[in-house]
């Protein structure tokens, strides 16, 4: 396979648009993280996680408007679907609308389900009575799609977890594992079906969920795990010079200064770049800091950074909270990388973290990484995004 | 085409494109931009999604109405455009089935049979419908792109709830059709939160009040658009811009307010005013309720205490009063402040909140108003009138009802309460006074006259201005204050220190003399005369007047001192004697006076106390590491009067003590130079003088300049009419011995 490698447009105005949607050459940076997905798809589904508005949509977009050749490519955001039924009516509109042309195909879906239901179906709306045979439905929808090609066929589904949480707490856990299993059923069955699974919130919490109420079975560990991590630093200041370009600021080294001051994210590029077109003084390098100040600080104001703490509280199980919010302590005030002896021992002599021990240490950095707070290299562990550590140490009042 | 007459200043949208345009102030950069993301929205795969943050009455309106036309009236994205515009209070829209139904009705379409498809719709169940609605839009949309604009936003997501915004952000996901532009009253959890489905979805845009001079161009253009001519002209004098600030002041930038106001902008009589405005007033007040609608039962109970409050208030004050605990209460001022409903001022450590809009405490105590005090109409007279305008305005007036409440208006100025900021400020100033901190001070004046504008706090900021050295601007606070109040005897006074500090010296004793007229004991007009007039040379009359601000305050140190000064410039030593040791007397730290002593023993003869007291005074210039200020001439001129017996030895003491200043030494020596000259002074004594001082100092770098100059004027005292002794220095050097000698320039004949 050759993959689209795209060649970097230097000079298009680019307005600010954090949170809109980017053209495909609006997407910077992400041409190697593109080809090494791609790459993985070759072999493997993949699931593709990062925190909230690192760009995974914008990248999973991308993808689908230059797929590789010979490759169907379907994209969906599922967060407004709430039952199976919903998921897979969606999917028959994906797929039927690719191969309208191929009458016979569909018609073979079509006969079954008025057979099923009773009814000529016309649109993509089933009726309800049918809906006990919806697993029937997607595997016979996704069977007739796979004989109709030759290539591979990917779906990429935005805001998996999200339906799924979504199904869970309208019908129930057994339900929503039920669509995790017949998924993972399609994938096996089907060598040239891929699936692509991005959310907001972590698929692994959904999971942990299903499995503390016995909902157990395997679901995604034949899938690839993959995160959207930042930019690198030069694709990061290319982005911040494209955006400064675009609003006619003109800044020494303001570029540098923005891709650094927000860890290389992208949204964060484009947002400190509209605000600094809306400030009415003159621009200089301490109105980035004084930007990036009032978002951490300002509790009426977009970053949201108080989520950081809230969440802990939301996903966590309570007993191992204290240990979490230990942890977390520790890595905000060190300056350095703290590798697990050192940061056991940091724990352990506070007097309400004295049940901590290595194993029950290991699970919370595993969570806390997974979850994307930090991160570890060469064994030892730090927060991911300075600018999280930075907020999480005075807000927490830890100096 | 057709003017509109009116200026819906609540329903903006209902007006025409050119009216809009034609009252447009402040936001064309922001409109602009708006419209060219919604033109890259059409035109290219990018999608933007703008959201407008302003409070009500802040103008959201008008700029989505005027960008709407403009972008209809954009003839190449005709055919490339579908819009559907949501309108304000669009009740209702519960799910996102219903969302997509009035979406449907807002567009544009006149074609029937997409009218009878919306119609068939609701024969379908909800599921159903929500499927066909999504499909049908889709449809219509084709390969348009469609600009959704959307007002209260809020309210919007309110009633789609989480599982509607779900659904909506999908289809935007999905469609890649739709760009959006809506409007808030504030950033809102829907759009903040990382846990909801559009949180950093939406790039704000927020809205700021006008400034004044924003205000007077509103109005001006509404005026123009009315064609009012009278108005417009009447806006631009200054009583116009007076008026325009006190409407700023009720409405705190509130365009809606402006708007409302304009009409009312030039009446000149209270009575063609009063009735109106508590006609205005009534009609406002259902605008402000509505507003308290959308508050917290606990956030109202801070408003009204603030409505209550004539002051702003703090924290505490505010905790106290609604027994809420302080944390609770600062939570809720963040958001109440965010809302637009108070606005924080921050004063050294302390903060202080006050409504945003003081109309809004006017039209709400109206409501609660109980006995026959209209507190309201007080409020608003103190607002719209200056204080001299309302003392014209109560002797003008002859009707009781007004009349009462003019005095009231006048006694609530003149009241003893208050202001706690004010207390803040003085203290403040008072700290940085201390600290010598003039320019830190000036945050503080700048203060004060925002929250009172006194004449004295204009002079205040005179008194900082000058010590840090901002003359231009400490003339202008002087003007200020002399424009509040003419016969401000301190305003007249700092005045005259200005000129002073410019060396205008006739015009600074003017003002002196115009404050002493104000205030006859100001015994701080009458030093500085003195002082001015000494620079005049006036050493006489200086005297005199130092002599009456010693009458007024006799523990004066510094105009007994100035008065030796005086005294010594007329070879009055042992006077000028008296009056330096007067001022120690007063003040034994008075460097001045001590050095004024210290010359005064050493130029008559008294070498011995007076080498005491120069070593001790030297001491502690030496320890507080400042320089000597003045310069020796006067010791120097009585050291040539001296036994010439006793020259190496004393030049020696004085080289030796002013080693580290030897400045002092130079110049008196330069400037002795002139008493070198006179007939007093024999030929042989000036020799001996000039080689003394050679044999002592010719190794000395810094003496080399003032031994030229000191051998040129000997050279001139032998032979004054030689012209050729001027030859021995350079030109810029001949200027600075001939000043010093008081005589006219000698042409050079290089």
């Amino acid at each position: 396979m050759t993959y689209n490698r795209e060649s970097r447009t230097i000079g298009i105005l680019m307005k600010p648009n954090p949170g809109g949607q980017l053209a495909a050459n609006e997407v910077v940076g992400r041409d190697l993280l593109i080809a090494r997905l791609w790459q993985v798809l070759e072999r493997q589904s993949l699931v593709l996680t990062a925190e909230r508005r690192m760009g995974k949509t914008s990248v999973i977009k991308k993808m689908t408007l230059q797929p590789l050749p010979d490759m169907l490519v379907k994209f969906r955001d599922l967060e407004g679907l709430r039952t199976p039924l919903e998921f897979v009516e969606a999917i028959l509109q994906d797929v039927q609308q690719d191969l309208s042309g191929k009458e016979q195909a569909m018609g073979g879906i079509r006969a079954w389900l008025k057979e099923l239901s009773g009814v000529e179906i016309q649109g993509f709306k089933l009726p309800k009575s049918i809906e006990q045979h919806w697993k029937t439905i997607l595997t016979k929808t996704i069977e007739d799609l796979m004989a109709q090609q030759e290539g591979m066929v990917v779906f990429f589904w935005d805001e998996m977890p999200m339906m799924l949480d979504n199904i869970k707490r309208d019908l129930g856990e057994t339900v929503t594992m039920e669509i995790l299993t017949t998924l993972r059923s399609l994938r096996q069955t089907h060598l040239n079906l891929r699936m692509v699974f991005t959310g907001s919130i972590g698929l692994h919490h959904v999971v942990t969920q299903l499995k503390k109420v016995g909902a157990a079975g395997a679901t995604t560990n034949d899938m690839h795990q993959e995160e959207v991590t930042p930019l690198d630093l030069a694709d990061a200041v290319l982005l911040a010079q494209e955006l400064l370009d675009g609003a006619k600021i003109d800044v020494k080294d303001l570029a540098r200064s923005i891709a650094e001051s927000v860890d290389l994210v992208p949204y964060y590029i484009h947002h400190i770049v509209d605000e600094l077109q809306q400030i009415n003084s003159p621009i200089t390098q301490t109105s980035v800091s004084d930007i990036i100040l009032d978002n951490l600080y300002n509790p009426s104001n977009r970053w949201d950074m108080a989520h950081y703490r809230e969440r802990i509280d939301t996903y966590y199980e309570s007993p191992i909270v204290p240990f979490t919010l230990g942890v977390l302590d520790e890595l905000a005030v060190t300056a350095n990388p703290l590798p697990l002896p050192d940061l056991l021992q940091l724990l352990q002599v506070q007097s309400n973290l004295q049940n901590l021990d290595r194993e029950l240490l290991l699970k919370v950095l595993s969570l806390l990484q997974r979850d994307h707070y930090i991160g570890q290299q060469k064994g030892a562990y730090a927060f991911q995004f300075p600018l999280i550590q930075q907020y999480w140490k005075l807000s927490r009042g830890l100096g | 085409m057709m003017k509109s007459p009116t200026v819906f200043s609540f329903t903006p949208s209902l007006m025409n494109a050119a009216d809009l345009e034609s009252i447009f102030v402040q936001r064309e950069a922001t409109a602009a931009d708006l419209v060219d993301r919604i033109r890259e929205s059409v035109l290219t795969p990018t999608k933007h999604h703008s959201l407008i943050i302003g409070a009500r009455g802040m103008g959201k309106t008008h700029l989505v109405s005027l960008v709407y036309h403009r972008v209809r009236a954009m003839a190449d994205l005709h055919d490339r455009i579908l819009i559907a515009w949501l309108r304000e209070e669009e009740w209702g829209i519960t799910s996102f089935l219903k969302l997509l139904l009035r979406i449907l009705r807002s567009i544009d379409s006149s074609d029937p049979a997409i009218q009878q498809r919306i119609e068939s719709l609701y024969e379908l169940s909800s599921a159903e419908a929500e499927q066909a609605a999504m499909s049908l839009l889709i449809e219509i949309i084709g390969e348009r792109t469609l600009l959704l604009i959307t007002e209260n936003l809020d309210d919007l997501f309110k009633g789609l709830g989480e599982q509607g915004q779900q659904q909506l952000r999908a289809f935007l996901q999905n469609s890649c059709c739709c760009t959006i532009l809506a409007t808030a009253p504030r950033l809102f959890n829907g759009v903040q939160s990382r846990t909801k489905p559009f949180y950093g979805f939406f790039r704000p845009v927020r809205l700021h009040e006008l400034t004044a001079a924003e205000a007077v161009q509103l109005l001006i253009q509404i005026a123009s658009l009315r064609e009012q001519t009278e108005l417009v002209s009447f806006l631009k004098t200054p009583m116009g811009k007076a008026r325009v600030q006190a409407v700023e002041h009720l409405a705190g930038g509130n365009p809606r307010i402006y708007v409302i106001f304009a009409e009312f902008l030039s009446r000149e009589s209270l009575e063609e005013l009063v009735q109106p405005f508590m006609a205005l007033l009534d009609a406002l007040t259902p605008y402000y309720q509505s507003r308290m609608q959308y508050l917290s039962a606990q956030q109202r109970e801070i408003v009204e205490f603030l409505c209550d409050c004539k002051f702003p208030a703090t924290v505490k004050d505010i905790a106290q009063r609604c027994f809420i605990t302080s944390q609770t209460t600062s939570s809720q001022l963040k958001e109440l402040k965010e809302k637009g409903y108070v606005t924080v001022e921050s004063i050294g450590r302390e903060s202080f909140y006050a409504l945003q809009e003081p109309l809004m405490r006017i039209c709400l105590g109206m409501k609660k108003e109980r006995d026959s005090t209209l507190k309201f109409l007080v409020d608003f007279l103190q607002g719209w009138y200056s204080k001299t305008e309302l003392d014209m305005l109560r002797q003008q007036i002859s009707d009781g009802f007004m009349q009462e409440y003019l005095e009231l208006a006048l006694q609530e100025i003149n009241a003893n309460e208050q202001d706690p900021r004010i207390a803040i400020c003085l203290e403040r100033m008072k700290e940085c006074f201390d600290r010598h901190l003039f320019e830190e001070a000036l945050e503080y004046t700048q203060k004060l006259i925002e929250i009172r504008g006194s004449s004295t706090d204009w002079v205040e900021q005179a008194f900082y201005q000058i010590r840090s050295g901002r003359l231009e601007e400490a003339f202008i606070s002087c003007e200020n204050a002399l424009a509040i109040k003419s016969d401000n005897p301190d305003a007249w006074h700092l005045r005259g220190c200005c000129f002073g500090e410019l060396s205008l010296y006739k015009e600074e004793i003017a003002n002196y003399l115009q404050a002493i007229s104000y205030q006859p004991d100001f015994y701080y007009a009458y030093y500085n005369i003195g002082v001015a007039l000494g620079r005049l040379g006036d050493d006489e009359e200086s005297i005199s007047f130092y002599d009456t601000a010693i009458y007024l305050k006799p523990d004066f140190p510094h105009a007994w001192n100035n008065r030796g000064t005086s005294f010594a410039r007329l070879g009055r030593y042992e006077d000028a004697l008296i009056c330096a040791e007067k001022a120690i007397e007063i003040d034994p730290t008075h460097f001045y006076a001590l050095g004024s002593r210290a010359e005064l023993l050493l130029a008559t003869n008294l070498w011995n106390e007076g080498s005491t007291a120069m070593k001790d005074l030297l001491n502690l210039f030496h320890q507080s590491n400042t320089s000597y200020p003045d310069d020796l001439e006067l010791v120097i001129n009585g050291l040539l009067t001296q036994d010439p017996s006793q020259w190496q030895t004393r030049i020696t003491d004085l080289i030796h003590w002013f080693e580290p200043f030897p400045t002092a030494v130079t110049k008196g020596l330069s400037r002795a130079c002139k008493k070198l000259i006179s007939p007093l002074i024999s030929d042989t004594t000036a020799t001996l003088w000039h080689d003394t001082w050679h044999e002592l100092t010719h190794h000395l770098p810094e003496y080399q300049l003032p031994l030229r100059l000191l051998t040129t004027a000997l050279h001139y005292k032998q032979k004054p009419d030689d012209p050729r002794v001027w030859m021995e220095l350079s030109i810029e050097e001949r200027k600075i011995l001939q000043q010093a000698l008081s005589i006219d320039s000698v042409e050079s004949r290089d």
